[in-house]
């Protein structure tokens, strides 16, 4: 048996003070034979002294202070959580961005270099319309790949940061 | 400056509509605080056996308290949410303290601070018996004998399984009991 059944008498009258004063005889006596309530009565008396010297000896800080610091953490977990995925963006077009000069580059080599064909197209052109088409029109491939590529960027980055102008004005 | 004051002062920048129900939110918390700091932090340092840990550990128990909502409503559930907090918290310090994974596992020498009494003083008897205790030992003890919770509370605040508090909290009670007994008459207790 883990427990006797006057144990919780007898915490109930520790707890209110009653106990030795308050106490009949009958309950006295069981408590001197029965191994589990004296236990009790050893230790709950002896614990609840101790809580009081340190409840006592405790150096508390100012609830304001304390008050204030949790805003401060509060604000700054905020903008920490605002701040994420708008870092995740950023990463995300820094890294589509390299993706995209590797591609160019190696698009290039495989061209011979070409890299300032547009300064030859612009200079032999006749009409400032359709030369830029018939450039559009060579160019092509690498086009294709920086177009979609700014557009994914763009799109992405502007619901990065709606995401983040929501959250942030759910939770404030 | 009042507590409000302080609060609110070091608060400029935030947004003005919400200053009225802040403050009375850190009104709450001022009583609640007053109600709650110093047992808590008997809690902690008697557990713990270390003043300036306690002083840090309630600090940052009050801060988690108020970023993180209480699922409870009255001032006695929040109690409750507080003391698991901290209770929390003293089990992640003496997790980082060691390797070792599981919180029984961990030696006593290592749960207790070098100056074990520095800060406050300790009853000549009591305190020492209690640090001789295991760390969950010491935890169960307060919060039943200390505290006064029962043990649906108690499990609630340590994680325990509610079934094994009963066992846990009879042996603790039974080594603080022969503790706490004159070295002359320990051989008769443990009849």
């Amino acid at each position: 048996m883990l427990s006797c059944n006057r144990e919780s008498e007898l915490l109930d009258l520790l707890r209110s003070g009653g106990w030795p004063l308050a106490v009949d005889p009958e309950l006295h006596a069981h408590v001197k034979a029965c191994r589990r309530c004296t236990e009790v009565l050893l230790v709950k008396p002896a614990l609840q002294a101790l809580r009081a010297d340190a409840a006592a000896a405790a150096r508390l800080p100012d609830a304001g202070i304390l008050w204030w610091r949790a805003q401060i953490r509060r604000r700054s977990d905020a903008v920490e959580r605002v701040n994420r995925p708008l870092a995740g963006a950023q990463g995300f077009a820094l890294g589509m961005g390299a993706l995209t000069l590797i591609v160019m580059v190696v698009t290039q080599a495989r061209h011979g270099l070409n890299w300032l064909a547009w300064s030859s197209i612009l200079q032999d052109s006749s009409s400032a319309i359709t030369e830029p088409l018939r450039w559009l029109g060579a160019h092509s491939t690498n086009l294709l790949l920086v177009v979609p590529a700014l557009a994914t960027l763009a799109l992405l980055g502007g619901m990065a940061a709606w995401l983040a102008i929501e959250r942030d004005s759910r939770n404030s | 400056m009042t507590d409000r004051a302080i609060a609110l002062a070091g608060l400029e920048f935030v947004d003005l509509s919400r200053s009225d129900a802040q403050a009375m939110e850190a009104e709450a918390f001022t009583g609640f605080y007053q109600h709650t700091a110093r047992s808590l932090w008997a809690y902690l340092a008697r557990v713990s056996g270390d003043g300036p840990l306690a002083d840090d550990l309630m600090q940052e128990a009050y801060l988690r308290f108020l970023a993180a909502p209480c699922p409870g409503d009255g001032e006695v559930d929040r109690k409750r949410w507080l003391y698991r907090i901290a209770t929390n918290l003293l089990r992640d310090h003496w997790r980082r303290r060691t390797s070792v994974a599981s919180f029984d596992d961990i030696p006593e020498e290592r749960l207790v601070s070098s100056d074990a009494s520095a800060g406050f003083d300790a009853r000549a008897v009591v305190g020492p018996a209690l640090l001789r205790l295991r760390p969950r030992d010491r935890q169960l003890l307060w919060l039943a004998y200390a505290e006064g919770y029962t043990h649906p509370e108690i499990a609630e605040i340590t994680g325990l399984r509610p079934a094994s508090i009963r066992i846990l909290l009879f042996r603790a009670r039974r080594k603080m009991a022969w503790l706490l007994r004159p070295a002359g008459r320990r051989n008769d207790a443990l009849v």
